[in-house]
Parts: C-alpha cells; structure tokens; sequence
C-alpha cells in the first residue's frame, strides 16, 4: 500500500472510534443515600458530561444500592421541552445500550386515568376525595417504568421509599431532574439486578420528539382538583407540532 | 498494482480504489454510527397505560363500546368549517357519539376496591362507601350503563329529548330506560384537520391543513334499565349472547344508531 493511502485511512480511524464512542461518565461514590428533592444541595463534588451542544448536563453518583442521576439545563429550548413531554430514558444494568427498561418522569406524562368515570369519585366524602386526591397526585408525579418485552408498566409514586424515585426543581432558571434507579429490584413482572462484577450503567435519554397537541387523554373527563403536580405535568393545548427527537447514550461507570 | 497471496494463497490485486472503497466504508459507519446520538421520531411513546395500579382500567375498556354511525363519522359540522379527521370522522349522517360502559358487578367491584384503596379506606369507610355507592346508582335494582355522550355539534344535539335511548335483546326486544340522570355539559378536547381560512392568495396546491385542538360539547348520562327483558329473562343472563345500545332521532326514525356488548366474551374474563 502506498504511503499516502496509509496516511488517508490512519486519519480516518481516530474519527471512526471518537464517533461510535458512549459517552462516558464518572459516577461519585456515596457515603449515604441520597434524598431525593430535585436539588443538588446532598451531591457529592462530581464532574459532569456536557450533551446536546452543552445545553444539558449529567452528573451520577453511587452506592451499593442506587444509581442516582442529576440532570440540569438552563437551556429554555430543553426546559420547554422537559415541561411538555417529561423525561423518557432507558437503563441497562448490563452497561449496554438495551431499551427493555423504560422510564417516564412524571408518570403523568405517558399514564392517563380519569377519576370521573363510573360515578365511583362522587360517591366519596370530601374527606376520602382529599386523600384519593393527593394519593392520585403522587401516582402522576411518579416514576413510570415499562417493560418493553412484555409491554407491561409500574408506576412508582413520587413518595416511594425504595424503588425508582424522581424529583424535579427549577432555580434561578436552571431545571434540575434528580432520579433514583435501583442497581437490585425485583416486583410484579419487573426484576432487574447488576450482574457480579458489572462497573457500568447503560443510560440512554431521550429529548424532543414533542407530539402533537400535548397528551390527549383517552377521556378527558378531569378529575377534580389537581393532577399536574410532580413537576413538568401540564399538557398545554399550543405545543402544536413535532420536534424531532434525539437519543443520548451514556455509559456511567460505577464507583465502588 | 499490487500483487498479493490472499488467505487461499491466491493471487490477489489490491487497487488504491479498493483503500479508497475501505476508507469511504469506515466513513460510512462513522456517520451511520452516529456520534453520540441517533435522530428518530419519538420511540418511547407508550400509550393507553393507566395511572393507577390494578386492572380496573383494563376492566373497564372491555366494559365499554363505542356508540357511533357505521361510517365512523358525523355530518359536516356547521361549526366546523373543514372539519374532517383527527378525532370525530367526517362524511356520516348522525349527530352523537357515545362511549357506553356496561356496569356490571365486575366493573362496579372493582371500582370500588380502586377507590377504596386510592382513598386509603378503613374496612367501615370502605363498607360505608360501597352501601352510599349502591345506593346512588341503583345497584342490584335497574342494569346500569355509563355513558359519555358528545358531539361535534352544537350543544343542542346533547338535548336528550331528541333522542331515544335503548337496549335491544337478540330477540329484538327494546327497551328503554326506566331512569336517566344527566350530567352537566363539559367539552372535550380532539385534533381537528382545519384548512386555512386565508382566500387572498392565489396556489397551484391545496393549502396544509393546520392540525387544532378543538373542544366538542359532551356529558355524562347514567342510564338505569330494568334487569330482564319484558319475558322476566335477566338482560345479562347466559341465555344472551350480545347485547345491542342503540339511540334513534325521535324526529327521524331511520337516523339510528348502536353497538353491543359481546356477554359471552365479558364472562369469559370474569
């Protein structure tokens, strides 16, 4: 081979191995678990990784029982974004890029349940419609895991104590989305656990792909009082028009 | 050129288009390969999940049949210039659609068990709350259906009187309801194709269609029939296979229409 065509294809491969790279990130070991707020105010010092041009940024920590992560923009395209359709992404304890564990945050964003219906609300007290109320009001700010094997789906309220958790904040413009992912779980048709030996989390996220006319119900009948809390929520009548969306692929390495 | 033994110890010519054919293939992986990220349309839509644990959801949409003309459509509607797809069809010859929902005793336990938990219930709350339920609405007394009644219409299309409401048996027995209690009119939300209103300018193509939201009038009304048939036959014993929902204009006899629940298959999964 002549020289030059040496040269040629040695320029190619660096470029070819930069570009299928996963990204990688560092996950900070933990001392204790962390509360689950949608602030940063318990993290450990952790360098982040940059996405989408640097409009988002991922920092993850550890321990011996959760993969915590802590996603932040103060991008308004990507705020919007998160406000209208939540957060969609998928985990592969298996460090690999598999889709098979999907996660939607807040659950109200792909779960849909009309309290109207059957006359079964109206027949409540006041006081049993309050604490339906606010027990629906954490199921919607929950975390929604489907299977996408079995197309079956959990919902974990926003106050579980020990499965997925998630919570979200908005400060001096800045969102900030904090997720608890258990590296052990086992419930329903759900299981997951870290094989022996495993040092990386396969993290994809996804962003845009915002669908027509927000989230259409599949009966509109509202139930009384509030169903968009646990963050992002509303389903906004003019987001009238499909972003295209992109995935993001980390590979978060485990501090042990 | 360049002549080589291949791994059959054969005579091989490699030429600089084959280097040139191996870089362009790294080049296409590169980019097929992506850098960090794939563009798609949104993947992880999942649809038609229920917020709430259990099956009542599930439960409930194999209680429930859409009550709608056969061509799956309405009139044109005279508030809806242009109105065609994305929710209520265009091109049909009725003025209602109707979601009716069979309230049966497995519909109605499990509501309760729903509720009652949602509401984090005491067992006398939760006996309580089940006598109040079946009380209002007539449980174990009249066959009760739910039924969402809209249209893409005025609201005047919602006046009930201007309609009948029945069950039908497979031996062609009506029956009409002994009760009905109407909710207030509330306005559901579609997708409506619109074209755009804009005549001041001249093109060789139609103009797209603008996708809106547009809220149509609907209520909820509960209807109470009698348990059996006018032979004393219970309406939901195993002698039927089917029972028909129909509603007729009450001015126009011929304007009708109707779905049916399939009891066999409703038992089946009981």
């Amino acid at each position: 081979m002549k020289p030059k065509y040496f040269y040629l294809l040695a320029l190619f491969l660096p470029l070819i191995f930069s570009g299928c790279k996963t990204i990688g990130l560092n996950s900070s070991r933990l001392a204790q678990p962390l509360e689950i707020n949608g602030t940063l105010d318990n993290w450990p010092k952790a360098f982040p990784v940059f996405l989408a041009d640097s409009s988002i940024s991922i920092q993850a920590a550890n321990d011996d029982m959760y993969l915590y992560l802590a996603i932040s923009t103060d991008d308004p395209e990507y705020r919007e974004d998160f406000r209208h359709t939540g957060l969609t992404m998928w985990v592969d304890l298996k460090g690999g890029k598999s889709k098979q564990v999907e996660i939607h945050f807040p659950a109200s964003t792909h779960a849909r349940f009309n309290a109207r219906q059957g006359g079964f609300w109206q027949s409540l007290t006041e006081e049993e419609k309050t604490r339906a109320s606010e027990e629906l009001d954490q199921l919607a700010g929950g975390v929604l895991v489907y299977n996408q094997n079995i197309k079956q789906a959990l919902n974990f309220p926003a106050n579980d104590a020990s499965g997925f958790a998630a919570a979200t904040s908005r400060f001096d413009g800045e969102k900030i989305i904090e997720i608890r992912i258990p590296l052990q779980f086992q419930k329903d048709f759900l299981a997951m656990e870290l094989p022996q030996g495993q040092k990386t989390v396969g993290i994809g996220i996804e962003t845009g792909g915002r669908t027509r006319g927000g989230f259409q119900p599949p009966n509109s009948g509202e139930r009384p009082g509030a169903m968009r809390r646990g963050g992002f929520g509303g389903r906004s009548s003019r987001s009238r028009f499909i972003a295209e969306s992109k995935e993001f692929w980390l590979e978060v390495h485990l501090a042990k | 050129m360049q002549n080589k033994l291949n791994w059959l110890g054969e005579k091989k010519n490699i030429s600089r288009f084959a280097v040139i054919f191996i870089s362009l293939l790294f080049l296409t992986l590169l980019i097929s390969c992506g850098a960090s990220y794939t563009k798609m349309d949104r993947s992880g839509f999942v649809q038609g999940i229920s917020l709430v644990p259990g099956d009542f959801d599930k439960i409930w949409n194999d209680h429930t049949i859409l009550v709608a003309p056969q061509s799956g459509g309405f009139g044109r509607s005279p508030m809806m210039p242009g109105f065609s797809r994305g929710g209520p069809q265009g091109g049909g010859s009725f003025e209602l659609i109707i979601r009716a929902t069979l309230m049966d005793s497995s519909v109605i336990d499990s509501g309760l068990n729903l509720y009652s938990r949602l509401a984090s219930m005491s067992p006398e709350e939760k006996n309580a709350y089940k006598t109040r339920y079946n009380d209002e609405h007539f449980v174990g007394k009249y066959l009760f259906i739910w039924a969402n009644v809209g249209t893409p219409f005025s609201d005047e299309y919602l006046k009930l009187d201007r309609w009948t409401f029945f069950l039908e048996t497979e031996s062609g027995q009506q029956i009409e309801p002994a009760k009905i209690v109407e909710h207030g009119i509330s306005r559901q939300e579609f997708n409506v194709e619109e074209q755009p209103a804009d005549t001041t300018t001249t093109s060789m193509t139609e103009p797209e269609p603008n996708l809106v939201r547009r809220r149509f009038p609907n209520k909820i009304v509960e209807f109470y029939f009698p348990l059996t048939n006018f032979d004393g036959v219970p309406l939901l014993s195993k002698q039927f296979k089917e029972l028909k929902f129909g509603v007729v204009n009450t001015k126009k006899l011929e304007d009708k229409i109707e779905g049916a629940w399939n009891l066999e298959t409703l038992r089946s999964k009981e």
